[in-house]
């Protein structure tokens, strides 16, 4: 069957009332957890995943889904009303838009955020629906030398994801290294780091880590604060705000950041808060209304708006078709997946084709709920923001701990996700990222299977991966990536905003 | 800043070592379990020695939270351990329902009057038991003096 006639399939098992409904749950979830400064698509994704064990695979990674690709509607809303980005996609929104809220123009640049937001969602599921399906059909000649290197291609994103130091980032990855082989060795079966105690056998379990560092950690860094009280903001209604002609004048800026935002957010390593930047920074080039960028101009809203929800689409050919996760709310998807029996990779179309088509019909449907909800309903989630933090605090803490207990039904692992809430809270101190921890954490079963694999057949050595075409390119792939990543790291005064959004995850 | 980041680049170091030896004791060839292991030992290596010469060079910002924050901080996290230890005498619905008091109490001390504070925090503990035994039928920890 084509991709056009799986898809019709998907569509058919998306549109049952229960799929429609845990589309709609997952939308609301990432627009809410977009909209909240301090609780990111992952923390969340992480919480939720160990309480949807009641439900099949395909409902629950609907939901899941829509927590990530509705976070990306979300965080435009306290960019551009507060100047508050709630996730690190949306930072380089309130350069212009927090500008066009304070002209008055607010419901404009709202509405033309998810104007923007919908249609380069949708394009970007039309580049997957087409896309993924041929990639995966040459996937599936891909042995372990293969797999090997492209989880080197994915470890070259701990480059671009290390924030202000790449020393800090290494250093994270390096710890996540250290804690994935915490526990019996993959092979043989030997104890590595357990010291004698038997809750370490089986390692510690990635969920109450990803709670701990992004949910626990989040509110301990905010009880520490004295938040700011958010001052009112008047909306007019959107239709009547936004003119035709403003319309027509961001739509070069919408294709234009969907083709780069879909086809940057297939490779390992980009993330949508890259991806805006270099968005905004090539429109800022391009646009006939340049001298305006920074002061309010439209396009500046419409481009990285646009360019975080084509990165968000294209962000699952990497995770579908190679079981790579490419950020880490897909790194806590993945192993969301795993817990349901489903291993990415190119095998996943063959295996699963109800499972992957369904799920990719599923978001059709969720950017349609989502500017359904973004549009009409932009005032109610602004009043969101102004829910005292205290009511949020003791809920997403019995969340997360609830969350944690229910991996295993063990207290271990909540003591884990309090343990990494703190390690968490003092890697922030140090200004060191905890996004590379997480993914190399991931990562490196992947790495270590594939490089015992890639040596035995070898015999004793890596050599083996010279005579192996595929495996090369994809090396000189990463690279070339990581080159391209240091290019961005050293110019500095273009980078900066994308390096502090990246501070902000 | 300087001493934090040395004492990181000691920790760092201290671990390496740690790493280093257990390698040596489970290694088996580069098939073996220890071969990841080593790339740990000798990146964490690295990444100590770096931070030493870092922190002989560099003086970057570096705040610790205020007394105020502090306390809060500690107040939460020392609450979410006594709550892992008290869920497990009293269950869940008890020790939720004091935890959230306790927690609003301490984020803030001066926004709630105690009868309400009881009271909301009561009905959201029972919502959340519901929706979490009823809907998403999930496992609660069930107390030894209270089920």
């Amino acid at each position: 069957m084509d991709a056009l006639g799986l898809l019709h399939m998907g569509f058919a098992n998306a549109l049952s009332w229960e799929n429609l409904l845990f589309a709609t749950i997952g939308a609301f979830l990432g627009t809410v957890v977009g909209v909240l400064p301090g609780l990111g698509p992952a923390a969340c994704i992480a919480m939720l995943l160990p309480l949807t064990g009641v439900l099949p695979a395909i409902p629950a990674i609907i939901m899941l889904s829509g927590i990530y690709y509705g976070a990306m509607y979300g965080g435009s809303t306290t960019s551009i009303l507060l100047n508050i980005p709630g996730e690190a996609a949306s930072v380089t929104t309130t350069l212009d838009g927090y500008e066009m809220a304070k002209q008055g123009r607010a419901a404009a640049a709202l509405a033309i955020s998810a104007i923007g937001s919908f249609i380069a969602g949708t394009l970007g599921l039309v580049g997957l629906t087409f896309f993924a399906l041929p990639l995966a059909n040459m996937g599936l000649g891909m042995g372990p030398p293969e797999i090997f290197a492209l989880v080197l291609l994915a470890f070259t994103m701990i480059v671009s994801l290390s924030g202000k130091s790449l020393l800090a980032g290494t250093t994270s990855a390096t710890l996540g290294m250290l804690i994935s082989v915490i526990g019996l060795d993959p092979a043989l079966g030997i104890q590595r780091f357990t010291f004698g105690s038997t809750v370490l056998l089986g390692g510690l379990s990635l969920i109450p880590i990803v709670m701990g560092l992004f949910g626990l950690k989040e509110i301990f860094a905010n009880v520490g604060k004295d938040l700011a009280v958010i001052s009112e903001v008047h909306l007019g209604h959107w239709w009547k705000s936004i003119r035709l002609a403003e319309l027509r004048q961001s739509m070069g800026a919408i294709l234009r950041s969907t083709v780069l935002g879909f086809f940057l957010g297939c490779l390992p390593g980009c993330s949508p808060a890259m991806v805006t930047f270099m968005s905004y920074d090539l429109e800022k080039k391009i646009s006939k209304n340049r001298a305006n960028f920074g002061k309010g101009a439209i396009e500046g809203v419409a481009a990285p708006e646009s360019a975080n929800n084509a990165t968000t689409s294209g962000n699952f050919v990497p995770l579908f078709v190679l079981g790579i996760p490419p950020t880490l709310s897909l790194a806590v998807l993945l192993s969301g997946l795993m817990i349901y029996g489903l291993q990415p990779g190119p095998l996943l179309f063959v295996k699963q084709p109800v499972f992957v088509w369904t799920v990719i019909a599923s978001m059709y449907i969720g950017n349609v709920i989502l500017l359904i909800m973004n549009l009409p309903l932009v005032g109610i989630w602004a009043r969101l923001v102004r829910v005292p933090y205290q009511y949020i605090v003791s809920i997403v803490l019995i969340v997360s701990f609830v969350g944690a207990y229910t991996v295993r039904n063990s207290f271990f692992d909540v003591i884990t996700a309090l343990l990494f809430g703190v390690i968490g809270l003092l890697l922030d101190k140090l200004r060191i990222p905890s996004v590379p921890l997480v993914l190399a954490l991931i990562l490196t079963p992947m790495l270590e299977n594939s490089l015992l694999q890639t040596i035995s057949m070898g015999g004793n050595s890596v050599a083996i991966l010279l005579g192996r075409p595929i495996a090369i390119g994809i090396i000189i792939l990463s690279v070339f990536v990581t080159l391209i990543s240091l290019y961005l790291r050293s110019s500095k005064s273009k980078a900066k905003v994308y390096l502090e959004a990246e501070d902000v995850q | 800043m300087k001493n934090a980041i040395r004492l990181l680049g000691v920790f760092l170091g201290g671990i390496s070592l740690l790493c280093f030896w257990e390698t040596y004791r489970i290694w088996n060839g580069w098939a073996g379990p220890g071969s990841v292991p080593l790339i740990v030992s000798i990146l964490l290596a690295i990444n100590s020695i770096s931070f030493l010469i870092v922190s002989s060079k560099e003086a970057t910002q570096f705040t610790w939270p205020s007394n105020k924050s502090a306390a809060r901080i500690c107040g939460i996290a020392g609450l979410f351990a006594f709550y892992i230890i008290i869920v497990q005498w009293l269950g869940y619905l008890i020790s939720t329902w004091f935890f959230m008091a306790a927690v609003s109490r301490v984020v803030a001390p001066d926004r709630f009057k105690l009868y309400v504070l009881i009271i909301w925090t009561g009905l959201v503990s029972l919502c959340l038991y519901i929706i979490f035994i009823d809907l998403l039928s999930v496992h609660l920890p069930s107390g030894i003096l209270w089920g």
